[in-house]
């Protein structure tokens, strides 16, 4: 680990840290061991899960999708070095800045920022798995719509997984941001959005009676 | 020539890069290179690869992480460093396309440890060439090969755009 990192947020999965990295700032985020698990099969889970996020994530930029750009994977220690994003959490955006929470305008054209960029992520078959309004971000300097923490992501070209993809940041609108309804742009293939009712109607979980 | 400390790893030492221009020994330096010449602990890149130096540095670091764990996959961490700037697995066809060939007359060098003065005195006796800045790395870069070699979208322009890509194709092969 990098002496000089310093802490910025600790989840169940991971820590943040920022550090400097190369001439250049980075976001370092180390996966720790979960002491309730099996030694060798956490050691499993987790290089494979560190993996899978690099993989996820890197896929997604190479297609032209706005994500943190991959700086370093070291599954020695479980840790991935990115880029730091300079910018602003959509979460805190909607909630406390002003411009966005009257401009009708204003909502519509994240909206369509956020639909594009997600249709991007789904053309390549990528399941971010976490979508809410924590894990998109603006970036500061051309306003460009910042996906971020590809830690649940995998691949899927199932309608039905992109599907559920959807529902969760739908969720997540309507529970963190109550009266967003109509901020909804996501050009999708008709099977995606007839899934899509489909999810809406049973939840996220499929029904496994039978 | 220019100094960094990969901060992952501050024990071993300082990274040291040069660039030469107008060099005229390129063919004798690569048979020595192929012989395994133990003088010349460097890593040789042909600069028309290299787009910028965190480039460089990114696959340093990736090179330095394979010596330190004990998983090389090449002879030594110089020429690693080679093979770390491909996004292929394939050794020789990552020397061949990073490393210098007969013709190279631009070379650019990456000094794993050491002193940084003394690496530059024993490489003016190596390299027949004149050194200059390493900000004048976009005076060599061959964009359309950097492009074919990482397999960059051609409507990506952009060089900082490029380098993002580059530098994830670097940092993604060692879980690829």
């Amino acid at each position: 680990m990098i002496e000089s990192a310093i802490l910025i947020k600790q989840g169940a999965e991971a820590r943040i840290y920022t550090a400097p990295f190369l001439t250049r700032t980075a976001i370092i985020k180390e996966r720790f061991s979960k002491t309730y698990r099996h030694p060798t099969l956490d050691k499993k889970l987790t290089a494979r899960r560190v993996t899978q996020e690099a993989r996820c994530l890197f896929k997604c930029r190479k297609s032209g999708v706005d994500t943190p750009v991959l700086y370093f994977v070291n599954t020695e220690n479980s840790t991935i070095c990115m880029e730091f994003i300079q910018g602003m959490i959509i979460k805190d955006l909607l909630i406390s800045d002003n411009e966005y929470i009257q401009n009708k305008e204003k909502q519509d054209e994240l909206a369509e920022k956020i639909g594009i960029a997600l249709a991007k992520v789904h053309a390549v078959d990528v399941i971010h798995g976490d979508l809410t309004t924590s894990n998109l971000m603006l970036r500061e300097s051309n306003q460009s719509l910042v996906i971020i923490d590809f830690g649940l992501s995998y691949v899927s070209s199932l309608p039905e997984d992109k599907a559920v993809d959807l529902y969760v940041l739908e969720k997540a609108f309507l529970s963190t941001h109550p009266n967003s309804e109509e901020m909804k742009n996501y050009k999708a293939s008709q099977g995606i959005l007839s899934k899509l009712a489909e999810v809406r109607l049973r939840g996220r979980k499929r029904s496994m009676v039978g | 020539m220019q100094s960094f400390t990969l901060e992952p790893f501050p024990t071993r030492g300082q990274i040291h890069i040069l660039l030469y221009k107008n060099v005229s020994n390129a063919a004798e330096l690569r048979k020595r290179l192929l012989s395994h010449d133990q003088e010349l602990s460097y890593a040789f890149i042909d600069a028309k690869m290299v787009l910028d130096k965190f480039q460089l540095l990114v696959a340093t670091n990736d090179a330095v992480q394979h010596e330190l764990n004990s998983s090389l996959k090449t002879h030594n961490v110089h020429s690693e460093i080679v093979y770390s700037l491909s996004p292929t697995t394939n050794i020789s066809e990552s020397l061949r396309r990073f490393g210098i060939s007969d013709s190279s007359t631009s070379i650019v060098v990456v000094k794993v440890g050491g002193n940084s003065e003394e690496a530059r005195s024993h490489l003016s006796t190596l390299i027949h060439g004149e050194e200059c800045d390493i900000k004048d790395f976009s005076n060599f870069v061959d964009i359309s090969r950097i492009k074919k070699y990482y397999k960059i979208d051609d409507k990506i322009n952009d060089q900082n755009e490029m380098l993002d890509i580059i530098v994830g194709s670097i940092a993604i092969k060692s879980v690829s």
